[in-house]
C-alpha cells in the first residue's frame, strides 16, 4: 500500500497523509473548492453522498491549508477561490 | 517481502570525529579520524541523489556534526529539500549559529544531555565545562524556534538522575526526552561492565517517571520495543550502508562511492532478509508498534549471535539473558 508522505520547508515539518486526504491533495490543482468536492465524490461515491463528499472536502482542505500544505489562490479572471498545492509529496 | 519499496527516509553518521570523549561512544570517535571520510563533494552529491530518489527525511549525526568544518554547507544542501534533523552534543552551538540553523530551516535538533547535574554529564563525556554548554545549547536552539529534544543514553552513572533530566530538559525548551538504550558498540561495549545495568534496572528507571504537562518522554523498552530494520537506511561517514548505526560493526552491505545506495537496499541478500521482519518469536505488545518484529535486531545478534533471534530488551523476550554481561565473542577482534 501507497503512503503520501509530505515535507512543508517553509515551517519545516513532516506529515502523513491519509488515503482521503491524499486524494484532496491531488485534487488541488488550481479548481475550486466546488471542483474538487464533485471530483472527489466522483471517486468515493457511493461510499458517501454528495453533502458528505463536500463536508469531507471542505475540512480536508482547512488541515492542508493549516498545515501550510497547500495555499489558497485568487483565480485571475473569476472570483472563485481557488487551491493550489505545493512541492514536497513524496 | 521487505515492506518499503524504496525508503522515504534515511540516517547519515556524516563524520566520525568529535570535540568530546564520550566513555560510551559507539564510534570511538575523536578529534582526527585516521580513516578517510566522504567529503564535502560526495555528500552533497549524495543529498542530490537521495533528493532525486525521493527522500524526503534525512537525520544527521556523527560524531559531532558541527566539528566537521563543511557541515553547514552539506546542511544547507539538504534543509529546503528534505525533513532535516540533526544529532548533537550542542557544544558548538553559539547564539548566531544557533539563528543560522534556524534560517537554513533546520526541522528538529536532538542534543545529548546525559544527566541533571554537571559532574555526571561531564564525567560522561570526558570533557569538563561540556554540560553547560549542551543546556546553553538546548535553552538557545528553543529561543530561535527549532524544535529540539534533548537525548539521554540510560546507564548505570545516570540512572538515578533521570526524573531529574526530565525536568531539566523541560525547563530548558525541549519539547521531547528520548531514553535511548545503552548500545555494545565502540567504547560502550569495553566499558560494559562500569555502564550497563540489568534489564530490571533499566526498566526501573524508566517506570513511573513523571513527565511535565505537554512535554513527551519517548523511550524503546516494552512495550515499545521496535524492530526498525524495515525502514532502515544508513550510510555511515565512509559510505558504507549499513542499515542503521546500531549495526554498524555487524554489517557493511556496500558502499556508495561504487554502489548506488538503493543497489545496496534493492540487491543485498542480508539488508532485504533484515527488512522482512523474519524472527523466532515475537512480542505481542511490542508487535503492534509499526507491526514490528522480535524487537531491536542489533541487541538480538549481539546478545544471541543470529539475525532472528528475540530481542532480550524486551522484558517479554528476555528469557533470563543478564544485559550486564557480554558474550565473549563480542569483544573479540572484527566480531
Amino acid at each position: 500500500m501507497a503512503i503520501c508522505l509530505v515535507f512543508t520547508p517553509d515551517n519545516p515539518e513532516m506529515y502523513t497523509l491519509n488515503p482521503s486526504a491524499w486524494l484532496i491533495l491531488q485534487l488541488c490543482d488550481g479548481r475550486s473548492e466546488e471542483r474538487i468536492a464533485a471530483a472527489y465524490h466522483a471517486v468515493v461515491e457511493p461510499l458517501l453522498t454528495r453533502e458528505e463528499a463536500r463536508d469531507e472536502v471542505r475540512a480536508g482542505i482547512e488541515e492542508l491549508v493549516g498545515k501550510r500544505i497547500v495555499e489558497t489562490v485568487s483565480a485571475q479572471q473569476s472570483k472563485r477561490t481557488r487551491i493550489n498545492h505545493k512541492d514536497h509529496v513524496s | 517481502m521487505p515492506r518499503y519499496v524504496t525508503p522515504p527516509k534515511i540516517t547519515v553518521s556524516i563524520t566520525n570525529t568529535c570535540n568530546l570523549k564520550c566513555c560510551w561512544c559507539y564510534g570511538d570517535c575523536g578529534k582526527i579520524d585516521t580513516k578517510p571520510e566522504l567529503s564535502t563533494e560526495e555528500w552533497c552529491k549524495f543529498v542530490d541523489y537521495l533528493v532525486a530518489n525521493d527522500f524526503i527525511r534525512i537525520y544527521i549525526e556523527g560524531g559531532e556534526p558541527f566539528f566537521r568544518p563543511d557541515f553547514l554547507k552539506i546542511l544547507k544542501r539538504c534543509a529546503r529539500k528534505m525533513m532535516t534533523v540533526v544529532r548533537t552534543n550542542g557544544t558548538l552551538i553559539t547564539d548566531a549559529l544557533a539563528k543560522e540553523l534556524k534560517t537554513i530551516g533546520v526541522g528538529r535538533i536532538c542534543v545529548d544531555v546525559m544527566g541533571a547535574r554537571a559532574e555526571t554529564h561531564d564525567a560522561l563525556t570526558g570533557v569538563e565545562g561540556s554540560f553547560e554548554k549542551s543546556c546553553i545549547a538546548v535553552r538557545r536552539l528553543a529561543a530561535v524556534g527549532i524544535k529540539t529534544d534533548v537525548l539521554f543514553v540510560l546507564n548505570r552513572k545516570n540512572a538515578y538522575d533521570i526524573q531529574n533530566c526530565v525536568e531539566l530538559a523541560h525547563s530548558l525548551g525541549a519539547l521531547r526526552l528520548g531514553i535511548l538504550r545503552l548500545y555494545p558498540l565502540g567504547r560502550a561495549k569495553r566499558a560494559w561492565a562500569d555502564l550497563a545495568l540489568s534489564l530490571e534496572e533499566q526498566t526501573s528507571a524508566i517506570a513511573g517517571l513523571r513527565s511535565p504537562q505537554g512535554f513527551r518522554i519517548m523511550q524503546s523498552w516494552h512495550p515499545n520495543d521496535r524492530n526498525c530494520c524495515w525502514q532502515g537506511a544508513t550510510v555511515n561517514a565512509y559510505g558504507d550502508s549499513i542499515g542503521c548505526t546500531y549495526l554498524r560493526e555487524y554489517v557493511n552491505f556496500g558502499n556508495i562511492r561504487t554502489t548506488p545506495f538503493l543497489d545496496t537496499w534493492h540487491n543485498n541478500e542480508l539488508y532485504r532478509t533484515l527488512r522482512e521482519g523474519k524472527v523466532e518469536k515475537s512480542c505481542a505488545s511490542c508487535h503492534d508498534k509499526d507491526g514490528t518484529h522480535g524487537g531491536c535486531r542489533s541487541t538480538a545478534y549481539a546478545f544471541h549471535g543470529r539475525w532472528d533471534a528475540p530481542d532480550p530488551f524486551c522484558s517479554d523476550l528476555n528469557d533470563g539473558v543478564d544485559l550486564r554481561v557480554l558474550p565473549k565473542r563480542l569483544l573479540q577482534k572484527n566480531t
